[in-house]
This record gives C-alpha cells, sequence and structure tokens, in this order.
C-alpha cells in the first residue's frame, strides 16, 4: 500500500510539474504574441498577419518595426532560458545555490573580453566585428571559470567561492575602468550602450548567429542531465553512477561558459536570471530529475525575460533592461537566502 | 572741510573690495563705458548702475530652475555678493564652447583650464590651448576641485548642471553659470558672445562680431517650404531623442526653410520610440544628422546600423546632412558661426549654389 501511495504521488507530482510547464509555456507564446502588438507604433493583427506572410504595409516601416519586434522577442526568450540554463548548471556544479553567471563573476570576465575588442577600436557593427567580439567574450568567460574551477579544488566553502566571485567582478571592472581612460568617444559610447544591456538591436544575421550558438549550448546542456543528477546528489555519487567527472567538468565550463558569454556579447551583461530562475524552478517543482528541470528553467527563463522586456517596452523603453530583471530577480534571491539561513546552509 | 574728507575716506574704504587673501585691493576697475543690448537670448540680462554692472544668468525651462548673477564693478565695490575678480586673468572652463566665444573675443590666452580636452575637436582653438598648456579640469567625468584650485583661475566658466553643488562652496573661486545651449535660436545663443564681452571688457568688440554675424545670417534665412521636411538625429538604444520644434537645432532648420513636424510646447527633447522615429523618417525628405562617429563615416555604414533606413526617401535620394562632432567644430566654433551653420544646410539642400561646407557634409557610400 505504501509503495502504491508513494508511486501514486510521484506521478502525481510529474504530471503536476507537467501541467505547470505547459501552463508556463503557453504564458510565454501569449506573452510572444503581445510582444509583436506592443509598442508607439499600432500594428493591428491583421497588419501582423499580413506583414508575417510576406504582405505590402502601408508604410514601409511596419515591415521593420514588426522584423525588430520579433527578434527582439526571440532574443529575450533565448537569452533568459539561456542564463537561467547557465545558473542552473552553476548551482549544481558548485553546488550552491546562489551561483550565477553574475556572481560568479562570468559575465564580467565576458564583458572584459568585449571591452577589451570595443574599446581598442572595433566596432560591433559588421560580421567581422561581431565574431571577433563574439570571440574575445568567450574567452573572458571561460578564463574566469577555469579559474573558479582552479580555485574551487582548494577553497570548498560555498560562501568563500561566492565571495571570490564578487572579487573577479570587481577585478574586471576596475580593469574595465582603466581601459575607457584610453578609448576613443565612438569606443567608449558603443561600450556604454552595450553595457546597458538590451534585448534589442539584432539583425537577421546576428540573430542567426546568436540563435544557433544558444541553441547548441541548450542542446549541450541536455547532455548534461544525468552527469547533474548525479552531481546534485555528490561528486562521490555521480562518480558511482559511472559519471566521468573530470570530463563533465569541462563538458560544464564549456557550456555554461558558451551560454552565459554569448548572451553577454550580443545583449549586454544581464543580472539577476541566471541565479534567480533556477530558485524560482526549486521552488515551482519539487523534481530533482534534471529532465524536467532544464526545460522547466529554460522556458520559465524565458518567460521572465520576456516579462521584464514587456514592462521595459510598456514603461514607454525609458528603464535599463538590468533594473527590469532587479526588480524580478531580487526578491527571489533575497527569498533565497532568507530559506538558506532557515536550513543553516 | 575735515567732514568732508572722513565721509570720503569712509566712501572709500567702504567700496574696496576684500580680495581672497584678506587684503584690500586698491586696483581700480577700468570698465567700458560701451552699454550692451540684448535683443534676442533670454538666458541672460545686463544692468547697468552707476557704480557697477550687473550679470544675471537664469533658466529658460521651468523644470530644470536656475539662476546666477555677479557684479562686475566700475570702481573698487564691497558686496555681499558675488564680484567679478579685478583685472581677470585666468579663465576656467567646463565646456569648450566656452573657449570658442573667449577666442572669438582674442581672449584664449586667459583660459588656464578646461575640462574633457580629450573629447575637444582638434581644430584650431584646439592647437591654440594645447599650445599655451592649459590645465585638464575633469577626472572621471567630473570637475577635479584640486586641478581646478590648482589651475589658479580667478573665474570658473560652468554648466548649470552642478550649480548649487557645495563642492564649489568650499573653494574661494567664483563661479558662473553659461546656458547658452538652452536658447532658442542660433542668434539667441550667439548673443551669449556679448556675456562673454561684459566680463572680458570688451564690450564694443562683442556688439560688433554680433551685429556683423546676425546680419549675414538674416539675409540668408529662407522661408519655409512645407514639401521640405526634415527628420533629425539618431536613436540611443531604443529611444530616439528629437530636438523640440522651439530648439536652437530646429530653429536653424526652418531658418534654412525646412519644414519640421514635431509639435512643441516647450524646449524639452521629445523622447520617441525608434519605430516612430522609423515611420517618421519614412516621411521625411531630408535628415539631419549630428552625432559623434568614426571619421570615414559613410551611408553605408549608416545603413548597417540599421538596416530599415535604406528605405528612408532622404537615404534614397543622398539627402542625409552630416555633422561629425567628433572631427568638426560645430560645438565650438559652430556656435559662433551660425551664418555659416546655415549656409551649410541651404548649400547642401540646394537653396544656394556656391559655398564650400564647413560643418555638414552629404552623406555617401
Amino acid at each position: 500500500m505504501f509503495i502504491h501511495q508513494s508511486i501514486l504521488n510521484y506521478w502525481m507530482t510529474k504530471t503536476r510539474d507537467i501541467y505547470i510547464l505547459i501552463g508556463i509555456g503557453l504564458m510565454t507564446m501569449l506573452f510572444f504574441g503581445l510582444s509583436l502588438k506592443i509598442g508607439e507604433v499600432k500594428l493591428s493583427y491583421e497588419d501582423i498577419w499580413q506583414l508575417l506572410n510576406g504582405g505590402e504595409a502601408a508604410n514601409k516601416s511596419w515591415s521593420y518595426i514588426l522584423d525588430s519586434r520579433l527578434y527582439r522577442a526571440l532574443v529575450a526568450i533565448l537569452s533568459g532560458g539561456a542564463l537561467a540554463v547557465s545558473g542552473l548548471i552553476l548551482q549544481v556544479f558548485f553546488r550552491n545555490p546562489l551561483a550565477g553567471p553574475g556572481v560568479l563573476g562570468i559575465s564580467s570576465g565576458a564583458s572584459l573580453g568585449v571591452a577589451i575588442v570595443v574599446l581598442g577600436g572595433v566596432s560591433l557593427q559588421g560580421f567581422t566585428g561581431y565574431v571577433t567580439t563574439v570571440f574575445s567574450g568567450l574567452v573572458g568567460a571561460l578564463l574566469i571559470l577555469l579559474l573558479l574551477l582552479l580555485v574551487s579544488k582548494y577553497i570548498k566553502d560555498a560562501v568563500t567561492l561566492l565571495v571570490l566571485g564578487l572579487m573577479l567582478s570587481y577585478f574586471t571592472s576596475a580593469i574595465l575602468n582603466v581601459l575607457y581612460q584610453w578609448a576613443s568617444v565612438e569606443s567608449t559610447r558603443e561600450f556604454v550602450m552595450w553595457g546597458l544591456g538590451s534585448f534589442e538591436g539584432l539583425n537577421r544575421v546576428q540573430f542567426l548567429i546568436f540563435s544557433l550558438l544558444i541553441s547548441l549550448g541548450i542542446m549541450g546542456s541536455l547532455w548534461l542531465i544525468k552527469p547533474l543528477n548525479g552531481l546534485a546528489l555528490g561528486t562521490e555519487y555521480a562518480t558511482s553512477m559511472g559519471i566521468n567527472i573530470k570530463f563533465v567538468n569541462w563538458i560544464i565550463i564549456l557550456i555554461t561558459g558558451v551560454l552565459t558569454a554569448i548572451v553577454t556579447v550580443f545583449c549586454g551583461p544581464i543580472g539577476f536570471i541566471g541565479i534567480a530562475v533556477p530558485q524560482l524552478t526549486r521552488i515551482i517543482t519539487k523534481s530533482r530529475n534534471h529532465l524536467l528541470i532544464i526545460p522547466f528553467t529554460f522556458i520559465l527563463g524565458s518567460f521572465l525575460a520576456l516579462t521584464a522586456d514587456m514592462t521595459i517596452r510598456v514603461l514607454g523603453n525609458n528603464i535599463p533592461l538590468n533594473t527590469a530583471t532587479a526588480l524580478i530577480g531580487a526578491p527571489i534571491i533575497i527569498w533565497t537566502i532568507f530559506k538558506m539561513n532557515r536550513s543553516g546552509m | 572741510m575735515r567732514i568732508c574728507t572722513i565721509i570720503l575716506c569712509i566712501v572709500a574704504l567702504g567700496c574696496n573690495e576684500i580680495t581672497q587673501d584678506g587684503s584690500t585691493n586698491i586696483s581700480v576697475v577700468n570698465q567700458q563705458e560701451y552699454k550692451l543690448k540684448i535683443d534676442f537670448a533670454k538666458g541672460f540680462s545686463i544692468d547697468y548702475f552707476s557704480d557697477y554692472t550687473l550679470l544675471k544668468i537664469n533658466s529658460l525651462s521651468d523644470k530644470y530652475p536656475f539662476y546666477d548673477s555677479i557684479i562686475l564693478p566700475h570702481k573698487q565695490l564691497a558686496s555681499e555678493r558675488k564680484v567679478l575678480p579685478i583685472n581677470l586673468q585666468n579663465i576656467a572652463c567646463q565646456s569648450s564652447t566656452h573657449i570658442a566665444f573667449l577666442d572669438q573675443l582674442d581672449a584664449t590666452n586667459k583660459v588656464c583650464g578646461l575640462s574633457d580636452i580629450k573629447y575637444m575637436p582638434k581644430d584650431e582653438i584646439y592647437d591654440k590651448i594645447i599650445a599655451s598648456g592649459i590645465a585638464e579640469l575633469s577626472n572621471n567625468d567630473q570637475i577635479d576641485i584640486e586641478r581646478l584650485v590648482n589651475s589658479n583661475a580667478d573665474l570658473f566658466l560652468m554648466y548649470p548642471f552642478e550649480w548649487q553643488s557645495e563642492r564649489y562652496k568650499t573653494i574661494d573661486l567664483p563661479t558662473l553659470l553659461v546656458a547658452e545651449y538652452l536658447e532658442s535660436t542660433p542668434i539667441a545663443r550667439l548673443e551669449w558672445l556679448k556675456f562673454f564681452g561684459c566680463i572680458l571688457d570688451k564690450a564694443q568688440l562683442a556688439d560688433s562680431i554680433f551685429e556683423s554675424v546676425k546680419n549675414q545670417y538674416n539675409t540668408l534665412v529662407e522661408n519655409v517650404d512645407s514639401t521640405e521636411t526634415v527628420l533629425f538625429n539618431l536613436p540611443f538604444k531604443d529611444n530616439w531623442d528629437m530636438p523640440s520644434g522651439l530648439s536652437l537645432t530646429a530653429n536653424l532648420a526652418k531658418d534654412a526653410g525646412l519644414f519640421y513636424d514635431v509639435a512643441s510646447k516647450n524646449m524639452d527633447n521629445i523622447v520617441m520610440s525608434r519605430e516612430k522615429a522609423w515611420e517618421k523618417g519614412m516621411l521625411a525628405k531630408y535628415w539631419i544628422i549630428i552625432a559623434s562617429r568614426p571619421e570615414d563615416f559613410s551611408l553605408t555604414d549608416l545603413i548597417d546600423e540599421m538596416p530599415v533606413y535604406k528605405e528612408f526617401p532622404s537615404v534614397k535620394s543622398k539627402k542625409v546632412l552630416f555633422c561629425n562632432t567628433a572631427y568638426s567644430s560645430y560645438f565650438t566654433k559652430g556656435v559662433i558661426e551660425p551664418h555659416i551653420l546655415l549656409k551649410d544646410i541651404l548649400f547642401l539642400t540646394g537653396k544656394i549654389d556656391v559655398h564650400s561646407p564647413k560643418y555638414f557634409k552629404l552623406l555617401d557610400d
């Protein structure tokens, strides 16, 4: 009877989680549809439908406006999902619920990579500029991750590691300030604009590169389902499951580095999503299976990023993206800290 | 007779200026008798009194109020109010625009410090101030008080942004607000030359330069043609700052006969979304861009920034008037040469035949 009840509970929980996942997915789709409509230029759904089907509009700018809204919404969905999944993997890997690409300094590493290229005079406009910047951002993010991995062999305390990540963020910010001193007016302007963070502004080619790289990263994260399930129960348990920890470490560094660096390079440093969404996932779902947690985190991250972007648009584009993500993410993080404190972590 | 002497002594002592080191300065300021009349500028006024001239500065916006005043003594004067230092020799400036005014009045040699020298266009004024070895006043995008003090300035000309800041009250250096950029017409902005003439004791020279430029400008002014529509500027992220219809830039375009279809009740910029500006861009014949870009910035680079631009009539017909503020003297010499600015626009829009543009150019591939 007891076994029967636990299996029943398991299936009920699983079914509940899947329903929630579908619900959030539907909400994301609804917000996606709304985000094509919301804006200072009023486009009717008929106009949108006609334009999506390759029709002509009364004003030629409308097709560009729709393109811009479409890419912006898609970039928000992919970025939010990517940062959230990256944060989830890092939290399991470092066994710390407060880990995330922003907190550990990975975003700052990517920012420094971008800064070296942009403040060095390479424009973000154009294919070559973007490729150089993506590569440089990736190198910056991976270097920080490697450094953290190295240090984590000697420093086991989770809080100390987080403080170290914060120090790395400050250090890279300090280097950025030094770089400003030699940068030209145009480079500084371009870097400052990038640093404000935004999901808008990608053209068709840039979007294709962006979505391709993010998709590769997300697909790679699906390969990590089994290792993450093992790591969540401890390194020894994972080893007993036959997981090659060393190899997994490298894959984790590569995937989280790629996801964080790509989002940071294309959209600017975006805070809070990477740390808050995995927490929110754990609040909503009781599942410990990453087969469910990874897609859940991705969709929830997408939903929150789209919500943040729509908030900005409804408020007339007058607040920076990081302000919107902070409004949503900070309360979740504070809640997590209280929870950690209660459980004596 | 003895009583008269005593009274004269008391009056003389009462009017002596107490200098920064506490001693009494007895030199007499030789202010000219020439009285300036302000006809266009609304941001400052000059009132003449028997013993002194009063220079008052005020805001043109209810949203950002500020005011300032300084006394220019005709003779030794003791006053609780701010007094322009006698025998003004060293002037520190927050903006290179201030130096352009000073340069026009042959007073560049009085400039002892400037903020953000590296952002100045590399023109003849830049060469002059670099040759004279003036001090950089700015540090991390704000005025460094220590550098300001070390510049040995007698007067600091500053923007009104920090007009109530306590920072400047800690040092014994008179400050004076300059807000010429808030004027609504190029001629009103040029009239600030009289403000500078007043503090430099070169009122007559300032007046004659002003009259000459004003007359040249006025002879060029065209009537607005409603078919000559114009779009302004470039976006910053998702926002596009359009100048107010009452602004200096809008009035310059209006004087060039261009039609700027933006209703404004005040001088504040109109912030519209990028997409709204795109819609407007589809209807504008000309596009005036005053921005900082790389030196060889072209029409192709502009389209690279946003592909929608290639649909704009102004881009299709290559009627994009571009002023690269990183490399032109728009914010320095341009302020005191509004007639040249106007001529540039008139020439590039085909309204005059002979002219060699100085500040603007048509963007090409």
